[in-house]
């Protein structure tokens, strides 16, 4: 058997100590979004219309939130979106909101809005003065900053946030390495614990927490060791979690050691958890990803690359571990012949998500 | 997900090219010699870890690179070319603690080397590009193609701040100004010049021994770093594309093994894995176009020796089971610098085994 593991399907399951549930997840490139058992098995799935901006996740109130790539808006960006479709269990549409300028991530709030990021020209003054990035990278249109806006069910706007305004440009440079085409590649926007935003750009390497009243910038990190990260998120115990791809332009050192999962304390920065591989360069995805610590305390990781969903105990245990099986065969700039997925999620059988509408899961 | 799977993973009898496999792994200093049931069948120790690699000569020994305690603080610095003979008796030696990366035995004797150089800082001006403020504590290190004879006499030299003109190949925008350029391929071509690849401004070149002027140059920025350079019997360049220095497209493109016609520079074959980012070696590594017409391939980073057919198929397959945390920053590595297959009946092999 050849040295890279072309098993799909459930590659391990440790009935005893998995977290029972169901795992979502929606393959890049094709156009379903999967429910799948603790098996493995597909249990429910939803037909797309076209290819997703990156994921789709299920609401508290059992439907599914998904972006889809539409045609209009910036061309050539990663993790287009643009339309912003819920679904009910049985694939109708119950809400939808269109903005070719949506990107990446989106989330409905407790208050019944939708927050997600958007992009939008920086002014020739503003990119002028914008440092680091590669020079002469810039896109064809300018430099596209990250926006975040949050709309009503109607789709009325009320309330915005621009990196090119409200962040410090000389504080949040680029990485030297990146391209300029954007300022600066946000990849999360979430609600945090206490109605604030949490924010991570790629491209400056930076997470930080906006306050929602004042726009401004109340907790930052930026640390390149990290190489770049995704799924940016506060827990319920007020720390942040997220997956540090350990990846820059290699001419830095470059990626030996691998990808990490890791949980920091906001008030010290310091580590408090983390999860690598066994050796280190073993789990490694340089771009997408994402991780969800689970009620039972363990963690669900999304091995975007790989198309590798797995779960992991705190000791670093792994505990179940999924690759999808899911390829995508059209051509396509980026993602031929690969089983990439942004994020999955693992949902508890009787939560508010699934409702108990699919017995057990194991 | 990679595997952890080690030693053999496949061999395709039929149509695998017999021979032995030579490969020295980084994090140690034993170089193995194994057959195509990947079991070891010979080993020589070498006086410290590689500067990079070691091959076997036509008469029978293994030329090395070893590291010394002295010299820049650069990766893949060497400094004591050591000749073995096949029970491991030093036969030969040179030290120069500025020797880097790579080494060949020429056909008049000589031994040519890539070595350092500290520039002066007139001389840094002349290196253009490259992220500002990233140069060495020292200063700017310049290659040196340096040949010697058996007794260690420089005949020859030449210079990279002399000859390699900063401003027509300036380093890569997100290239580190520690070196001028990185050079990871020193080689004999057939016409007794010189075969270079330097790594930071993503050029290789042909050096005409003469006139120490490029004779042949190409610069695609599009195969993203490369390793292993060299030329083909029927004239062709063969190297290692690595896909490096990403910008933004990243590794889901994975590394190439390409050959290139140097007349026209375009591209005449290539292998990618499939999916592409599952072969994928961000730094080292290398390849070899075997007597069968299939190549044999070094993916560095994941200690990964394997052979592939002209469409592309795998026939052979051996991962390095030797791990090590040497340097600690990479973590448990089994990385491989380069690999050769031989022949049984080589000059190098000469039926030992």
């Amino acid at each position: 058997m050849p040295s890279i593991d072309t098993r799909t399907g459930i590659i391990q399951y440790d009935k005893d100590r998995a977290t029972p549930g169901y795992t979502l997840f929606t393959p890049l490139g094709l156009t379903s979004t999967f429910l799948v058992d603790m098996n493995g098995k597909v249990v429910h799935e939803w037909k797309l219309p076209a290819d997703v901006g990156n994921y789709a996740y299920l609401l508290d109130n059992g439907n599914l939130l998904v972006a889809i790539r539409t045609q209009d808006g910036p061309k050539g960006l990663p993790a287009k979106g643009g339309h912003l479709i819920e679904y009910d269990w049985d694939g109708n549409i119950v809400w939808e909101h269109v903005d070719s300028t949506q990107h990446h991530d989106f989330r409905r709030l407790p208050n019944g809005n939708t927050v997600y990021l958007g992009w939008k020209l920086l002014s020739d003054e503003q990119a002028a003065r914008l440092p680091g990035g590669l020079p002469g990278t810039e896109h064809e249109d300018g430099i596209y900053a990250d926006t975040i806006r949050e709309v009503t069910p109607a789709g009325e706007i009320v309330w915005e946030w621009f990196a090119s305004d409200n962040m410090d440009m000389e504080k949040f440079p680029l990485h030297p390495g990146v391209p300029r085409d954007e300022y600066g590649h946000g990849n999360t926007i979430a609600p945090t614990n206490d109605g604030n935003f949490i924010l991570n750009q790629r491209h400056t390497g930076t997470m930080c927490i906006i306050d929602k009243a004042t726009k401004e910038i109340v907790w930052s990190l930026t640390d390149y060791e990290y190489g770049q990260q995704h799924d940016v998120q506060m827990l319920e115990n007020g720390n942040i979690l997220f997956f540090a791809n350990g990846s820059w332009p290699v001419t830095y050192l470059g990626p030996e050691t691998g990808s990490r999962v890791v949980e920091i304390d906001p008030e010290t920065n310091k580590e408090v958890w983390s999860y690598a591989g066994d050796p280190p360069r073993s789990f490694f995805s340089w771009f997408i990803s994402g991780a969800q610590r689970l009620a039972s305390g363990n963690t669900l990781i999304c091995e975007g690359l790989w198309g590798r969903l797995f779960e992991v105990t705190p000791e670093g245990d792994i505990v179940w571990d999924y690759v999808s099986p899911y390829v995508m065969t059209d051509p396509h700039p980026a993602y031929t012949n690969g089983n990439y997925v942004f994020r999955c999620y693992r949902y508890d059988p009787d939560g508010p998500q699934i409702q108990g509408r699919l017995g057990d899961p194991r | 997900m990679r595997h952890l799977q080690t030693g053999l993973t496949e061999y395709d009898k039929a149509r695998a090219t017999e021979g032995y496999t030579l490969f020295t792994p980084m994090i140690d200093n034993i170089t193995h010699l194994i057959d195509m049931d990947g079991k070891v069948v010979h080993e020589w120790t070498l006086p410290a870890g590689p500067g990079a690699y070691a091959y076997l000569l036509p008469n029978g020994n293994l030329l090395a690179a070893a590291k010394t305690e002295d010299g820049p603080k650069l990766p893949a610095r060497g400094g004591h070319l050591v000749e073995l003979d096949w029970d491991g008796n030093i036969v030969w030696e040179h030290v120069d603690n500025n020797q880097h990366h790579d080494f060949r035995r020429l056909s008049n004797g000589n031994t040519v080397y890539l070595c350092w150089e500290l520039l002066s800082k007139e001389d840094e001006k002349k290196v253009i590009g490259g992220v500002p403020g990233t140069e060495h504590e020292d200063g700017v290190y310049g290659d040196i193609v340096r040949e010697v004879t058996p007794d260690g006499e420089i005949v020859w030299e030449w210079r990279a701040i002399d000859h390699l003109d900063g401003k027509k190949f300036p380093l890569h925008v997100a290239a580190i100004r520690e070196e001028w350029a990185h050079a990871n391929t020193i080689c004999p071509v057939p016409d007794g010049n010189f075969i270079i690849n330097f790594r930071h401004n993503n050029l290789m070149a042909i050096i005409d021994k003469q006139t120490k002027e490029f004779s042949w140059t190409c610069r695609n920025l599009d195969f993203r770093q490369h390793h292993d350079v060299q030329m083909l019997e029927n004239g062709n360049i063969l190297f290692f594309a690595n896909d490096a220095d990403v910008i933004s497209r990243g590794p889901e493109a994975g590394s190439r093994i390409i050959e290139i016609d140097p007349k026209t520079n375009d591209i005449v074959w290539q292998y990618q894995g499939n999916p592409p980012a599952s072969f994928y070696s961000w730094f080292i590594s290398g390849c070899q176009r075997l007597w069968s017409s299939n190549t044999l391939i070094c993916e560095g980073v994941y200690g990964r020796l394997f052979e592939v057919t002209p469409d592309g198929d795998v026939v052979w397959e051996y991962i390095s089971p030797y791990f090590k945390a040497n340097p600690p920053q990479y973590g448990n590595s089994n990385r491989v610098f380069r690999c050769y297959r031989y022949r049984a009946d080589s000059p190098e092999i000469n039926g030992r085994v």
